[in-house]
């Protein structure tokens, strides 16, 4: 058996190439890269289980620890039109694999080519370590390659695909929206007050009033207004003085608030940040509130 | 019609034509970096080996991260890694759940679907992971590209949107809750345009 497994374990993991008739250059790559996040999802999608037990492990640790665990399916661009596919179990060593495969689009005299190699390949007395869905995911990039036609997914689990991606486990969201919000800021700028308030349009929040002395922005999610702030801007002296007020209004949604907050808590960085782009200085200001 | 088969899943990529708010401004980069800060991080637990026989599970932050691009490929990288305490964003970069990746393109490549004379940015999913069936982390992929876009939009209103899932707006009710609360409900409209997979 092991022999004979080697044998047809090496021709069935070797290298090889399928014409690639997905169109012209532009629809190929983008035909070729829908192709291969298909498989990835059809063929990641059943719950199978995978060892962790390799070489390294000594005989004992089978016996201590239960070695059989859920399989993961990884996918992953490697180069410009290079994929890598991985079935396997993650462990604390790192992804211990069953088989890995690279799917990779080149030009050949005879046209462009899809090869498909298998450059890691876990076998068991010889033969392949779930070899007949290994044989099935490249059997099926080569007839859609060749054939420059999709494969069909069955919708009924595509459905099941979203339906359990959003239905992942519960995370406990780590920021969240303290009672004491964040403080509000102050800035000078020595750019005049024009200046600045042109500076201010590119901060990255919708704009909910716009007047000759600044600027009210809505902060957080689209159509979950989580925070606003309100910056005024006046010239005091030789520069520009920014400030800023921030007032938070819980959406009911946790992680639209934790949205807003991070927002919030990052704008008065924001402006600096707009303020210097085109050389100008600008200094936030200590206020009694705190270190700003 | 090279567009015809980027149809509106939340792995599918999405181009994007804008027209940029001032010349030298890196509008998208800028944007694309902090869309990762405003993902909120969650708290997730990963094993570690202590000993030969003693695998103990820690506390880390899953988090959208954002690294530079690989250069001939992309601007920038997002990607939601596991960060376990004082671990720089270099340590948790290899412990990722997913992967975006930022592409300025040629102008002109997209047209008619994306006009030419604007600039044209791909965002694409590079590296996903599955387990038991689902793509991990989909929550805050979903999220963090509504927040790209909508950065974008705010700088420029008319900017074209062609492509992968991006609206936050139908469906937030219920998936901005997902990752709390819980809740999904089948009958969100977008839940059918998402069936589309492929």
């Amino acid at each position: 058996m092991g022999i004979v497994g080697k044998v047809h374990t090496a021709k069935r993991t070797s290298v090889k190439s399928y014409p690639n008739n997905f169109g012209d250059a532009t629809e190929r790559g983008l035909r070729t890269k829908r192709l291969i996040r298909t498989v990835a999802v059809m063929f990641g999608a059943p719950t199978m289980t995978s060892s962790t037990l390799r070489g390294h492990n000594s005989a004992l640790v089978a016996l201590f620890r239960n070695t059989e665990v859920t399989s993961d399916f990884w996918y992953e661009r490697v180069g410009p039109a290079k994929w890598q596919l991985t079935l396997g179990a993650a462990t604390t060593r790192g992804v211990a694999m069953d088989w890995a495969i690279t799917v990779e689009m080149t030009m050949a005299t005879e046209g462009p080519q899809l090869v498909v190699n298998t450059f890691h390949a876990l076998t068991r007395d010889g033969a392949l370590v779930k070899g007949k869905l290994h044989d099935s995911l490249r059997q099926v990039i080569g007839n859609a390659a060749t054939t420059g036609q999709q494969p069909d997914v069955p919708p009924a689990l595509l459905t099941e695909i979203v339906r359990s991606s959003y239905a992942t486990p519960v995370f406990e969201i780590i920021d969240m929206v303290p009672t004491q919000f964040v403080d509000d800021f102050v800035i000078q700028s020595p750019s005049a007050l024009g200046e600045v308030l042109s500076r201010l349009t590119l901060a990255p929040h919708r704009v909910i009033e716009s007047t000759d002395s600044g600027m009210v922005f809505e902060v957080g999610i689209d159509g979950f207004p989580s925070g606003t702030v309100a910056v005024t801007v006046q010239p005091l002296g030789d520069v520009t003085e920014i400030r800023g007020e921030i007032t938070f209004h819980a959406s009911g949604s946790a992680v639209a608030d934790a949205v807003a907050y991070r927002m919030c808590t990052r704008f008065e960085n924001e402006l600096l940040g707009l303020l210097k782009l085109f050389g100008g200085e600008a200094a936030s200001v200590q206020t009694e509130g705190g270190d700003q | 019609m090279i567009l015809e088969s980027e149809e509106e899943s939340f792995l599918s990529p999405i181009y994007l034509g804008f027209i940029k708010p001032r010349d030298g401004y890196a509008a998208a980069s800028d944007l694309f970096v902090k869309a990762c800060r405003a993902v909120p991080p969650v708290k997730s637990y990963r094993k570690r080996s202590v000993d030969r026989r003693q695998v103990v599970s820690e506390p880390h932050s899953r988090e959208v991260v954002s690294y530079k691009g690989i250069e001939g490929q992309s601007l920038n990288l997002a990607r939601c890694v596991d960060r376990g305490p004082n671990e720089s964003d270099a340590q948790a970069s290899v412990k990722w759940q997913w992967e975006v990746a930022l592409t300025e393109m040629k102008k002109g490549t997209y047209a008619p679907f994306i006009p030419d004379g604007l600039s044209v940015y791909l965002i694409e999913v590079t590296r996903f992971r599955l387990t038991k069936g689902a793509v991990r982390d989909t929550a805050q992929l979903a999220l963090f590209r509504s927040i790209f876009i909508q950065f974008l939009r705010t700088l420029d209103p008319s900017l074209v949107v062609v492509g992968g899932q991006h609206d936050w707006q139908n469906p937030c009710g219920h998936r901005v809750n997902t990752l709390v609360d819980g809740a999904f409900d089948e009958g969100q409209g977008l839940l059918g345009q998402l069936s589309k997979l492929r």
